[in-house]
């Protein structure tokens, strides 16, 4: 977007208030694609202020002509956030699921038990093929970006989120109960 | 419902997301904060902008190079006047 070049020049020349406009634009899909990547909506809202601050902090090194600033910032997004599953922290109670998911087979799984049980399905999965599935299926992002995001080839990223997408099919098939 | 429906229905689910209000203030306190620990660090361009705006300071530099550059002819003054 080239408003958001404009936005950035006038920051790097001294116009820091300027930088809100890029937060309030960037703010809710940057804390999404965290919240889908941590799996943790406490540490969310403090890793979001982290990208943006460090985003101001290497502001200089952004480049118009390699990527888009949307592109730049999710990558941000994406390194603190592998950074933050790196430190293990303790989810706090919290954040810990209201109900126990049944495992017992026999038993009609309900709607929320089943959403429960795809999204610790792809929370189990590896993080790139995890990465490749929110941006993509979740996030809605295009492949491209994502490619650039996570600085992989177009063909590798598809090849991820197909295989994210057959674990996720293999754990519905095991599934027993509908979603009404 | 088939697989495809209700992955379809579990991907599409509404999860709402609560940006705290006070989000962008926080965010911009702290860059303001760190725009300010930038300014206070020395630079070379910053210190070159002190030198050609204060007077004060050119005048004074300008007295020790005048000193510094007489304390050498001296020895020549010496040699000459043979007080």
């Amino acid at each position: 977007m080239a408003e958001d070049s404009d936005t950035v020049k006038r920051v790097l020349n001294g116009d820091v208030d300027s930088f809100r406009i890029l937060v309030e634009r960037y703010q809710r899909p940057v804390l999404s694609m965290i919240r889908r990547l941590i799996w943790d909506s406490h540490r969310c809202e403090e890793i979001g202020q982290d990208v943006f601050v460090t985003a101001f902090q290497k502001l200089s090194t952004f480049d118009p002509a390699r990527s888009q600033f949307s592109t730049w910032l999710f990558t941000i997004a994406r390194n603190l956030s592998i950074n933050a599953r790196k430190k293990k922290l303790p989810l706090p109670m919290e954040a810990l699921p209201e109900t126990p998911v049944s495992r017992n087979p026999s038993h009609d799984l309900s709607d929320k038990e089943i959403f429960m049980q795809l999204d610790e399905t792809v929370k189990a999965l590896p993080g790139k093929l995890q990465r490749a599935f929110v941006l993509a299926e979740i996030e809605q992002m295009p492949y491209e970006e994502i490619a650039r995001i996570e600085g992989a080839r177009l063909g590798t990223i598809k090849s991820r989120i197909h295989r994210a997408r057959a674990r996720i099919y293999a754990a519905m098939k095991d599934m027993k109960g509908d979603i009404t | 419902m088939n697989l495809d429906e209700k992955y379809r229905v579990w991907k599409e689910r509404p999860t709402p997301l609560n940006v705290p209000p006070d989000f962008t203030g926080e965010v911009m306190r702290r860059v303001h904060l760190e725009a300010g620990q930038r300014q206070a660090q020395w630079n070379w361009p910053g210190v070159l902008e002190f030198c050609q705006r204060n007077v004060s300071f050119q005048y004074a530099a300008l007295a020790v190079a005048a000193i510094a550059g007489l304390s050498r002819l001296w020895l020549i003054f010496f040699a000459i006047l043979q007080p």
